[in-house]
């Protein structure tokens, strides 16, 4: 296992596609609080940095079909895979080896973003509004949804030995899961608003509300998570089942 | 030239990634029917109104999405499977084998728009009993939304010619796509925030009066950057799409089709030019 986790940081840290996302992320750090800091002093207002901060866990998803789905279908397009079985390597080590590369990608990718916002952010836009136990709280369910993407991108990208079908299912994926966030989370959100729910449709679109990891980031990205608690145990969910899943079948896949 | 365009559309019609596109516009529409009549039974009111919305030509911007998905995939596979070293070295010229995979991209790009139109308004007819506009205004918007798709084949085809990579070619494609989408609904929003917030009275819950004075709209674009996004929203094929899906056409009702075939010529020309001189090695 450590072997392969090895080779694999030595190809994360080669990957074009890692590093355009990473220095993507950075620059939109350092953009936000820029842009914010020039319209606070346009119009004369304060602006906090609480606003932009979380802004990277709607883009964090995207990013990672497109990175998931590359990394790992490059491994059988070059027959790395083939390789790793060679030598003896088990398919869950290979698998978790890979789910651990494409999760450490996304928490430094999303680190790309953090870290240069907090320090444009803060000497320019202030410090923030919110509890700093509150913005740890937001921060670990945003992780921990994030996980949720890499858990079902590895997925997808293991089980499809075609790299272009896998990364465009990836990608397919993320936009689904991106798009059906907003317009679903738009929809609980009005329902949920309506005075004539019946408690049991009402408990539901909360579930819903909670449980989906698109309706997660339209909630984290805002800071306005009622349910933090809830959220990080149903994502650690499905994180963990998708991941299961994705090991049986993986053993069992005939692999030619 | 005419045979690699019977072969291309040979090879469209047993393509399955071209008849997936097919389905889910299919059901999409079928969906968007059910649900728009589902609210109109539900909360009551004009039926125009529910049909106008989505109906019709209401997905055209999401065409762009589902043809580049189709084309990424149906380009990069004449590469990944050695089809496009075949035509070269039958004789076929470069120029032929370009304007034939565009042939075929606009015809599936097409019918998977037409798919959309059509199940939606005969959904439409039979749920809300009319189409509640006059046939030419809805063929003359039809035409011109046919221009606009036709615009994203051709923007669509040259990065997908010229990346041989099926998997980065296709990737590159949608991401493209999604990119363009997202520009077009950033614009839309700059360009629809009013200058200024008009001053208004409410009396609250206990009768108090609250007035607020007129305000300026700190999100409001001005300026340069103005002048772009109009710019822009003129020249861009997704922009065209949302201005067909959301009723906002210009005044001049021609500068829609012009920059659509503007833009198609420009991305022929370059795509054809690049696709020449390419190393296929």
């Amino acid at each position: 296992m450590s072997k392969l986790l090895r080779a694999n940081f030595a190809r994360l840290l080669k990957s074009r596609l890692f590093w355009l996302g990473t220095f993507f992320m950075a620059a939109l750090g350092t953009y936000f609080p820029i842009q914010n800091y020039n319209i606070m002093q346009k119009e004369e207002r304060t602006i906090s940095p609480d606003g932009a901060f979380f802004m990277f866990a709607l883009i964090i998803p995207l990013i990672l079909s497109v990175f998931c789905g590359f990394f790992i279908g490059t491994e059988y397009s070059d027959g790395t895979m083939r390789n790793k079985f060679i030598v003896g390597g088990r398919r869950i080590t290979v698998y978790m080896a890979n789910f651990l590369i494409c999760t450490a990608a996304a928490f430094i990718i999303s680190a790309a973003y953090a870290v240069p916002y907090l320090i444009c952010g803060i000497p320019l836009l202030g410090t923030f509004n919110a509890d700093i136990s509150h913005i740890i709280v937001i921060m670990l369910c945003v992780l921990a949804v994030t996980e949720v993407f890499t858990a079902i991108f590895t997925l997808i990208a293991t089980l499809i030995p075609n790299k272009a079908n896998g990364a465009v299912s990836c990608i397919l994926m993320g936009l689904a899961l991106f798009i059906s966030g907003i317009y679903g989370g738009l929809y609980i959100r009005s329902s949920l608003a309506a005075d004539n729910l019946s408690e049991t449709k009402r408990e539901i679109c909360e579930f819903l509300y909670d449980f989906l990891p698109g309706c997660q980031l339209i909630q984290l990205c805002n800071m306005n998570a009622v349910h933090p608690l809830r959220m990080f145990l149903y994502s650690v969910f499905i994180a963990s089942a998708a991941t299961v899943i994705g090991i049986l079948t993986f053993r069992k896949k005939d692999l030619k | 030239m005419n045979k690699l365009l019977r072969a291309n559309f040979t090879r469209l019609w047993k393509n399955k990634v071209f008849r997936g596109c097919i389905i889910f516009m299919f059901l999409d529409a079928v969906n968007t029917v059910i649900s728009q009549y589902m609210s109109f039974k539900k909360y009551g009111g004009e039926k125009e109104l529910y049909f106008y919305e989505n109906l019709a030509l209401g997905q055209t911007v999401a065409v762009s999405i589902i043809a580049a998905i189709f084309i990424g995939l149906f380009i990069g596979t004449e590469y990944s499977n050695g089809t496009m070293r075949n035509k070269l070295l039958i004789g076929h010229s470069r120029a032929a084998i370009y304007f034939s995979n565009l042939a075929v991209c606009v015809a599936a790009a097409i019918l998977i728009h037409v798919v959309y139109v059509a199940t939606t308004l005969i959904g439409g007819l039979i749920a809300f009993g009319s189409f509640f506009t006059q046939s030419d205004v809805l063929i003359k918007l039809f035409a011109v939304s046919l221009i606009v798709v036709t615009a994203f084949a051709a923007m669509l085809l040259p990065i997908s010619t010229l990346i041989p990579s099926k998997s980065a070619g296709v990737t590159t494609v949608i991401m493209f796509s999604f990119v363009l989408m997202m520009l077009t609904m950033i614009i839309n929003g700059g360009l629809n925030e009013p200058k200024v917030y008009e001053a208004y009275t409410i009396i609250d819950a206990s009768g108090e009066e609250i007035s607020e004075p007129e305000m300026e709209n700190p999100f409001y674009v001005g300026g340069i950057q103005r002048k772009i996004y109009e710019a822009l929203y003129d020249i861009v094929p997704t922009c065209h799409a949302a201005r067909i899906q959301l009723d906002d056409m210009p005044e001049n009702p021609a500068v829609i089709p012009l920059w659509s075939s503007a833009v198609i010529v420009v991305t022929t020309a370059v795509g054809a030019v690049f696709f020449r001189r390419k190393d296929l090695k």
